[in-house]
């Protein structure tokens, strides 16, 4: 048998797969915030965010029975979460990996041209750096530092090679930061 | 490696990334769509294929055992087999492995589309699978000691078809499901 792991949550599951109708309402108050957040920064628009938000639970809750506890709710939660958007996102016709560059963004993965001490770093400038990233580059720049998915994970996500995100995910991060510099200071 | 700071920035304020509040009617619309008498559905899918996997199964052991006894009773027969015999039957084996084995990783392929969306479905067939795997290789070894005999060739190729009929089954369900999405009660169902 599957390792379980300790949720706080578990007796709220459990309830809810008893047919406890104010249990799912105590599990969405528990999640939502943090997974309209994930929503957001996913889809870069509040009513599409909403949308996914409002899919996913309901498809969460569905199919609540196969959920076994081998991993903690929210991150099933939230892993669902995630692949909603992405598949929104896909049906779009985002490309994960030749997602066009602008040639000045070009070849800079490795190399950091920027003095990061000129960085005006707040979580408002990041944020807005990061909305004016191309679709692709925002994703898995929100995966790997904001949801916390490592390359490995996020190659499966994504269904691009774990090079492919560790590139992918440089270039979006000199991108923010390309962004930022050009930002008016605060 | 050299840390990086905006990397570290972010980290280190992830939380105050979580502002927004999500909007008011969400859950609304959510508990409208709750499990009809408040309990998850069950899907059907699983049942079903291992319905069609455990039939394959139960005819199989039926199947191989009565071989075995065969063989028991016919081992003088059996004793000595020719290596000159038994090689185009090996080559055969490996023809046919070959053929089932690009037919399994192109069903897997097709499946591999469903994963998003039934991504405990997969897990579960991965773990099936390598447990088939395991009984696949205690064959092979068998295979290995018997001397290439027939019956555990037959047995491999069966352990192939099997593997095949749940991958179509699986399929055909997931597919059925995807057509049914507008409502999705056609494919949960309570057990």
């Amino acid at each position: 048998m599957s390792q379980q792991i300790y949720d706080i949550h578990r007796q709220v599951v459990e309830d809810c797969k008893a047919g406890n109708r104010k249990a799912y309402n105590d599990l969405y108050n528990s999640y939502a915030k943090a997974m309209y957040n994930i929503c957001c920064r996913m889809m870069d628009d509040a009513e599409e965010a909403r949308d996914m938000l409002q899919e996913g639970f309901v498809d969460a809750f569905r199919r609540l029975e196969s959920f076994r506890f081998e991993s903690t709710f929210g991150a099933w939660l939230k892993k669902i979460m995630v692949n909603k958007c992405i598949n929104t996102l896909e049906k779009r016709k985002i490309a994960w990996a030749d997602e066009e560059v602008p040639d000045s963004f070009a070849d800079m993965a490795d190399e950091d041209r920027i003095d990061e001490e000129e960085l005006q770093m707040s979580v408002e400038r990041v944020k807005k750096a990061m909305s004016r990233l191309p679709e692709g580059a925002r994703v898995i720049f929100s995966l790997y530092l904001l949801e916390g998915y490592d390359h490995t994970e996020i190659s499966e996500i994504l269904h691009i090679s774990e090079s492919t995100s560790k590139t992918q995910f440089m270039r979006a991060r000199q991108m923010v930061k390309e962004i930022m510099l050009s930002m008016p200071e605060e | 490696m050299k840390k990086d700071k905006l990397e570290q920035f972010v980290r280190a304020n992830a939380g105050d990334f979580d502002s927004l509040e999500p909007p008011a009617m969400a859950w609304e619309t959510i508990e409208k769509q709750l499990p009809a008498n408040g309990k998850p559905e069950l899907r059907t899918i699983w049942p079903y294929a291992w319905k069609v996997a455990a039939a394959i199964l139960i005819f199989a052991s039926a199947w191989m055992l009565n071989d075995y006894l065969d063989l028991k009773r016919n081992s003088v027969n059996y004793a000595s087999p020719s290596v000159a015999n038994s090689s185009p039957e090996l080559s055969a084996l490996a023809d046919a492995e070959a053929y089932y084995t690009s037919q399994i990783s192109s069903k897997q392929v097709e499946l591999a589309q469903y994963a998003r969306q039934h991504p405990e479905i997969i897990e579960d067939l991965k773990k099936e699978f390598t447990e088939m795997d395991k009984n696949k290789a205690e064959l092979e070894n068998d295979l290995a000691e018997s001397h290439a005999d027939e019956k555990v060739i037959e047995a491999i190729i069966l352990s192939y078809r099997v593997k095949i009929e749940i991958l179509n089954q699986m399929l055909s369900e997931l597919q059925k499901s995807k057509e049914g999405t507008a409502g999705p009660k056609a494919v949960e169902t309570h057990l």
